[in-house]
């Protein structure tokens, strides 16, 4: 066989090899991936209900253009956290009343939020007329509200073998080149600000399960940026 | 005894030199029959039971070049060809793009050389001169004129955008006129005595005598259209589009357990092109007068 015809014939053999392994490999390339469970979403009713004194001070610049002549810094901390509060659930703007020495009670709101670790300082804006800086008063965070969360089997928390990290897995929905839907994973760092047990499952409370689909179990080893697939 | 001693150092050193050549392709080719795991650990930072050189920093160590692998393995193969469509996609890519630019040089290029070595006019060779001294700009400076273009034309992020210009590439061009001008001119006049139109001539005549040139075009263009990068880059949107030759700069940092199977796949049509015109690639050359 002389050069020619051996190019020819390696060229067919090429092209053939590669078009039926592409034939091949769209159709049954995922069969061997784990199939794993997403999370069902859950809509759970937030009260977030906290009482904290503080001392009242002449507003900032920035909590005076929001329209307050006091403000009041309250940290909450994450001993703050019991059975009945679920999770501090304020953002600014929400209206606090701010409760002054002399029973009377003035409507403000929340003007900043500053988060350190596990503590969140909250100035509370608030007109309190000719009180003294220095002043104790009280604020009465209170809010109800319905929260999306996903209620995770503890066997789906991992824990980062470097710095003990809780992170669960989410499926993240990507194309292929060819444009075939594939699920891959993500390894999503969470937070507990209060850890507690719900009926065997920890809740995860950062996290949107309609956004971020949660693996909640697999029938194949997971790490971050494993290919798999939903059960149905 | 002196001329054979001179001819025994020559051969090593050339021998020495083609080794030295080859050593990345036998680097690749070894490598591709390392497993995903070995290839990781080797070539990335993670801490695997391959990682001899660990230097408990974290989870660092060195690259760690070997030739062989620890186990003989077809799964880079394997995994490349049947769990990977998307790396098949781009193999795919590439013969799309590189197919129409070699037929299509191969087309132009000597119906533009025989028109420049026929046509009549005085200015010719100016003009001549005008098309080949585009070959000698730099690539990237020209790609912004093409850009310009096909945006205008509606066809950038197509593959026409890279197509077109390829197709009309000068070099094809200059080998084949370069042929041309030692070509006989009375076969041609002869021929056109006897009646035959000047398309006759040029493919009953002038393209059978051309064949070896033909051949060397073939290869040369193959080789710079299968390596295809910048202009990939430059015109082409979508990743999916893009040719392996691009997407495997981005497989060395995302997939380094499966490069070198890809980068052994996507050696195989190059060689194959190669193995076809080996016997005519410096024939041609040698003909168009370019050494």
């Amino acid at each position: 066989m002389n050069s020619k015809k051996l190019a020819v014939f390696l060229a067919i053999v090429f092209i053939t090899i590669l078009a039926v392994c592409t034939v091949y490999s769209r159709y049954h390339y995922q069969e061997n991936w784990p199939l794993v469970q997403i999370g069902a979403s859950e809509s759970f009713a937030i009260h977030s209900l906290l009482n904290k004194d503080g001392e009242v001070r002449p507003a900032d610049d920035i909590v005076k253009q929001k329209g307050w002549s006091h403000m009041v810094d309250v940290t909450v901390k994450a001993e703050d956290y019991n059975e009945d509060i679920d999770m501090f659930f304020m953002y600014e703007g929400d209206p606090v009343p701010v409760s002054l020495a002399d029973g009377q009670k003035v409507g403000g709101e929340v003007a900043r939020m500053l988060y350190a670790g596990d503590e969140i300082t909250v100035t509370v804006g608030f007109n309190g007329g000719d009180i003294p800086e220095g002043a104790r008063v009280n604020v009465l965070f209170e809010k109800q509200s319905a929260l999306s969360v996903c209620s995770t089997p503890i066997d789906a928390i991992y824990y980062d073998p470097l710095d003990g990290r809780e992170f669960v897995y989410l499926v993240v929905r990507q194309q292929n080149a060819w444009g075939d839907n594939e699920y891959a994973l993500v390894r999503e760092y969470v937070r507990f600000n209060s850890p507690k047990r719900y009926k065997g499952f920890y809740i995860i409370k950062r996290l949107d399960p309609f956004e971020y689909p949660i693996v909640t179990r697999s029938d194949g080893f997971l790490y971050e940026g494993a290919k798999v697939r939903l059960e149905e | 005894m002196k001329k054979q001693l001179s001819d025994k150092t020559r051969l090593a050193v050339v021998t020495a030199a083609a080794l030295i050549s080859l050593l990345p392709v036998i680097f690749i080719l070894f490598n591709s029959f390392m497993s995903g795991l070995e290839a990781e650990s080797r070539y990335t930072s993670l801490i695997t039971p391959y990682s001899t050189l660990g230097t408990n920093n974290g989870t660092m160590h060195y690259v760690e070049m070997g030739l062989l692998p620890e186990v003989l393995t077809l799964s880079g193969y394997k995994e490349t060809l049947l769990e990977s469509p998307s790396n098949l996609r781009f193999i795919w890519n590439s013969i799309i793009l590189t197919i129409p630019i070699v037929l299509g040089q191969l087309f132009i290029a000597p119906l533009a050389a025989y028109g420049f070595e026929r046509a009549r006019s005085r200015h010719k060779e100016k003009l001549f001169f005008a098309y080949i001294i585009t070959m000698l700009m730099p690539l990237q400076a020209v790609l912004v004129p093409h850009f310009i273009a096909a945006r205008m034309f509606g066809i950038d992020g197509n593959y026409l955008a890279i197509i077109l210009p390829a197709v009309f590439s000068p070099f094809g061009v200059f080998l084949l006129r370069q042929q041309m001008k030692g070509f006989g001119m009375p076969l041609i006049e002869a021929a056109n005595t006897d009646g035959a139109s000047e398309l006759r001539v040029f493919f009953k005549v002038v393209l059978p005598n051309m064949k070896p040139t033909m051949i060397a075009l073939t290869v040369l263009a193959f080789a710079d259209a299968w390596n295809i990068v910048d202009q990939a880059v430059v015109f082409l949107k979508n990743q999916s589009d893009m040719p392996m030759s691009v997407y495997l700069s981005s497989a060395v940092t995302d997939n380094v357990g499966l490069v070198f199977a890809i980068s052994s796949l996507f050696m195989i049509p190059a060689l194959i092109v190669f193995i076809y015109g080996q016997d005519h690639l410096a024939e041609g050359i040698n003909y168009s007068g370019l050494k």
